[in-house]
């Protein structure tokens, strides 16, 4: 079972801990991801992977326990702040914003924090409106490849559901991130669609960003990862590739119940 | 004939004025601001207490202030002084309220200030108010009763088209795509890393500053201000206003303004057996924007927050933009429940 | 001491025409999740009802039947004609408020009309004030928290021992769960709508008594005080309203002997605004489940 070394991880998660009430739902969970990888976290339902990605996104606070972001420590911080920071996410219920169109959808996602200042808004419109019209050419580019151009003026909550998770890879390729947090990407997408989705996720890949999947559809996660972590219980009990973790007997008996392991 | 079309033209003008300030707080950013119209008449009553001499000339009349300074500084000072109002309650409101917890703050806040401003005379001379306010540029253009009318008229258009031309320069630039994005999904706005308290607490402070701005040249068309003039309730009023008009978008604003201000009083004095109640005519406003309110959520199942899209890119006719192709789809609505991020009722989702 | 003693006495009658409203509108939020700007409409309408009733049958008692009777039919009425066009779309929760603020607008303004909106007095005299323990209170006093108190325990005796109590608590607790359970949600938030309009509208025909009159915004000028008795209780928690109410009312009252009563209302909403700033889960948190 091979981790990372240091000096290639972009993320780490160092013995994270979360509990809601009584109930701890990231126990000491730990570990690394390789820069440019694609790698995949998967798990049984509870295992905590849907939280952990809340707490390394900045959702929610850990209890305990240190999250890096190239070397950079980010827990416990805002979502904005770990935006801004170069860490993005997705989210399992589509999150576009729905009166907005398709384009303006995907031009607010690029990082702009000064262009968005009020005097800008009213004294520097043509610095303005030539940024605006180089984004919206990368926007337009974006939208093109996910085949989404024709909708660009449309409304975004018409659009349909597998639209809406075409619409943000698109987003997220154009916050232009050093890492994509994807959380359950393929939830009720059909098999068309879920290849769709493979190009897009290895797209960014090759644009140089570094990709986590948080997924139940183990044959996609086969073809698309390259790095596997599984985790049990709030924290990871083995990592590797598919079939190191098929020989894996923890892992197996996660999955299958006890006994299963032992067949 | 000529002077009533020029009052009613500056009464328009002003009210337009305070929609377009409302709009930027409901319209742009989503805030349900029940308790709007303080501002308005924190705007009045900060105008008056600069342009107006000191209270101490005046027996029995007490108010802070009092400089007797110009129109043009007690214009910019309502704008401003409302603007730091806004500021202080904004920051604390939209820290952590949001959808009807806010709303709710928004009313107590409102009643508040109108209780503080009735009853503590030495503030804003209580319930009698001020009254006496110049009449800007008066002296230096001698002109006749009608003339200065028609001046004052002119002065609150040039006022109206010049709020207008900022609101949209700022609608439709990176802050206003900005601000659109977190009224449409805060959560999502944050994974892309817009400063969303910021941008609010912005939105709400234009909002102010411009209800201000509007307040004051209020101030000093009626010359007198005082708590009859307004109540907590006038801001209904105006939702009303920008429900006819089309939420979110300035145009609509200003439309819907002229329509309620028109409209609404011609439609009472249609009805003639209410003449001898001389509250019906505000009665009837408000019930026909009660039965308004439930008829546009009720077909719009959408929402009420029908934004024209690319209305920015309307007038830059950039594209095929297409006028039929007005939306209808599920706005706000669907994507997921609003509600406070601290939520007393706990949370709404699994 | 005297004094602080008679705030204490003025807080308690406060808190008793406050704890049948807050009660109320805790009782409706727990099943709708919604805060019902109309609430104040409710007690409204009662007060006005009871008036008619008093006018036309000299009657205290057919005064408060009609209160609670016009109080439940307007409760009902809210959620069948307002509520139910929208109970089967996946509409948000801010756009039920506003629709609330839709009938606020509406009902008010009609009374308003249908009045013409002078305030009108309803005089029942309160009997001279005696000495109970500490406290000096007339009669009607003593009544109104009988009533107060006696409904507290009969909500009580609802809540724990009826079936349709329970079934408004598994509703307000877990609606989804109230369901699967077995429980007829629909019939549950019918009935719940009636006993809070019932409830609302005696509270409101109280209001009236305590102030000896009763205009058209009273109900709505009361909301917020109800509102922060509920939000500082735990709204959607009744043991919580009635904490609430007490505290509120009695801040209120005490407050009034310090500073001008004008600014008793201010009081109350500084509570509101305070409890939504720093204690939005109220004084008694609500029991719910822990989500992971």
């Amino acid at each position: 079972m091979a981790t990372p070394a240091r000096s290639q991880a972009c993320l780490e998660v160092t013995d994270l801990y979360k509990s809601f009430g009584g109930v701890t739902a990231v126990n000491g969970c730990t570990f690394s991801v390789r820069r440019g990888s694609i790698t995949g976290l998967v798990g049984p339902n509870g295992a905590g992977k849907s939280t952990v990605i809340n707490l390394i996104s900045g959702l929610i606070r850990p209890d305990r326990g240190a999250v890096r972001l190239e070397g950079e420590e980010i827990g416990g911080r805002g979502m904005e702040w770990v935006s801004r920071r170069g860490l993005v996410r997705t989210f399992q219920v589509a999150r576009e914003w729905p009166a907005l169109t398709v384009l303006e959808n995907v031009i607010a996602a690029a990082p702009a924090g000064h262009r968005e200042a009020i005097w800008r808004a009213l004294f520097a419109r043509r610095a303005l409106n030539a940024q605006g019209r180089a984004l919206e050419a990368r926007a337009l580019t974006l939208l093109e490849r996910l085949k989404l151009a024709p909708l660009a003026q449309e409304r975004a909550g018409r659009l349909s559901g597998g639209q809406k998770r075409l619409l943000e890879f698109a987003r997220v390729a154009m916050a232009s991130p050093k890492i994509v947090l994807l959380d359950e990407p393929l939830a009720g997408v059909n098999p068309v669609l879920a290849e769709e989705l493979r190009a897009a996720i290895t797209d960014l890949r090759d644009r140089g960003a570094t990709v986590m999947i948080v997924e139940h559809n183990l044959g996609f996660v086969e073809r698309t990862c390259d790095h596997v972590i599984v985790m049990a219980t709030g924290r990871v009990i083995g990592e590797g590739t598919m079939s190191d973790l098929r020989r894996s007997p923890q892992v197996v008996e996660a999955y299958l119940g006890r006994g299963a392991a032992h067949a | 004939m000529f002077e009533y079309l020029v009052s009613v033209g500056t009464l328009a003008a002003i009210t337009s004025v305070i929609a377009l300030g409302l709009n930027s707080r409901w319209g742009l950013s989503g805030q349900l601001d029940l308790g709007y119209y303080i501002y308005v008449a924190l705007g009045a009553y900060i105008d008056g207490v600069l342009t107006l001499p000191s209270a101490h000339t005046q027996p029995d009349v007490s108010y802070i202030l009092g400089l007797h300074l110009p129109f043009l500084a007690g214009f910019a000072g309502a704008g401003l002084g409302a603007g730091l109002v806004s500021l202080v309650v904004g920051a604390v409101a939209l820290k952590n309220l949001r959808g009807d917890y806010f709303a709710i703050v928004t009313v107590a806040a409102t009643i508040i200030g109108y209780t503080v401003i009735s009853q503590y005379k030495p503030l804003f001379n209580g319930y009698n108010g001020l009254y006496g306010a110049s009449q800007p540029f008066a002296a230096s253009l001698n002109l006749s009763p009608q003339g200065y009318q028609a001046f004052y008229f002119g002065l609150c258009v040039v006022v109206l088209v010049a709020v207008f031309v900022v609101l949209e320069l700022l609608r439709r630039s990176p802050f206003g795509l900005a601000v659109k994005a977190v009224r449409e999904n805060e959560i999502a706005a944050s994974a892309f890393g817009k400063r969303t308290y910021l941008l609010r607490l912005k939105a709400y402070v234009i909002g102010g500053v411009v209800a201000g701005l509007g307040g004051s040249l209020f101030m000093h068309y009626i010359t007198a201000f005082n708590p009859a003039s307004w109540s907590p309730l006038e801001t209904f009023l105006l939702y009303g206003a920008l429900l006819v008009g089309g939420t979110a978008n300035n145009l609509g604003a200003v439309v819907g303004a002229l329509i309620a201000l028109i409209a609404f009083p011609q439609l009472t004095q249609l009805i003639p057996a209410l003449g001898s109640n001389s509250n019906a005519g505000p009665a009837i406003q408000n019930i026909v924007i009660g039965l308004l309110i439930f008829a546009v959520l009720l077909f719009r199942a959408a929402g009420i927050l029908p934004e024209l899209t690319t209305m920015s890119g309307q007038l830059r006719t950039r594209g095929a933009w297409n006028w039929r192709r007005r939306a209808t789809g599920q706005a706000a609505d669907s994507a997921e429940p609003a509600g406070p991020v601290v939520d007393p009722a706990g949370p709404e989702e699994a | 001491m005297n004094t602080l003693l008679l705030g204490l006495g003025f807080g308690l009658v406060t808190a008793a025409v406050l704890a049948i409203s807050t009660v109320a509108l805790s009782l409706q939020f727990g099943v709708t999740r919604v805060p019902n700007f109309a609430h104040g409409e409710l007690m409204t309408v009662g007060a006005y009802a009871a008036y008619t009733a008093i006018r036309a049958a000299h009657s205290t008692l057919l005064g408060a039947v009609a209160a609670i009777a016009a109080g439940a039919i307007l409760g009902a009425a809210i959620n069948k004609l307002l509520f139910g066009p929208f109970r089967h779309r996946q509409v948000a929760r801010l756009t039920l408020f506003v629709l609330t603020i839709a009938a606020s607008l509406i009902i008010q303004n009609a009374v308003l009309l249908y009045f013409n909106g002078s305030t009108l007095s309803l005089p029942l005299g309160g009997g001279t004030p005696h000495k109970v323990g500490p406290f000096l209170f007339t009669t009607q006093q003593e009544l109104i928290i009988a009533v107060a108190v006696l409904i507290m325990l009969g909500v009580h005796a609802l809540l724990r021992y009826t079936y349709f109590g329970r079934a408004q608590r598994a509703v307000a607790e877990n609606l989804s769960l109230a369901r699967a359970s077995g429980v007829n949600a629909a019939r549950v938030i019918n009935r719940t709508w009636l006993l809070t309009g019932a409830l609302a509208g005696l509270s409101g025909f109280i209001l009236a008594i305590t102030t000896g009159g009763l205009y058209p915004a009273m109900g709505f000028q009361f909301l917020l005080v109800v509102f922060a008795a509920a939000i500082l209780g735990g709204i959607g928690q009744p043991y919580g309203a009635m904490a609430g109410a007490l505290v509120v009312g009695v801040t209120m009252e005490v407050s009034a002997l310090y500073i001008s009563s004008d600014y008793k209302t201010v009081v109350a909403f500084g509570l509101l605004i305070l409890a939504l700033l720093f204690r939005p889960q109220g004084l008694v948190a609500p029991r719910r489940a822990a989500t992971g």
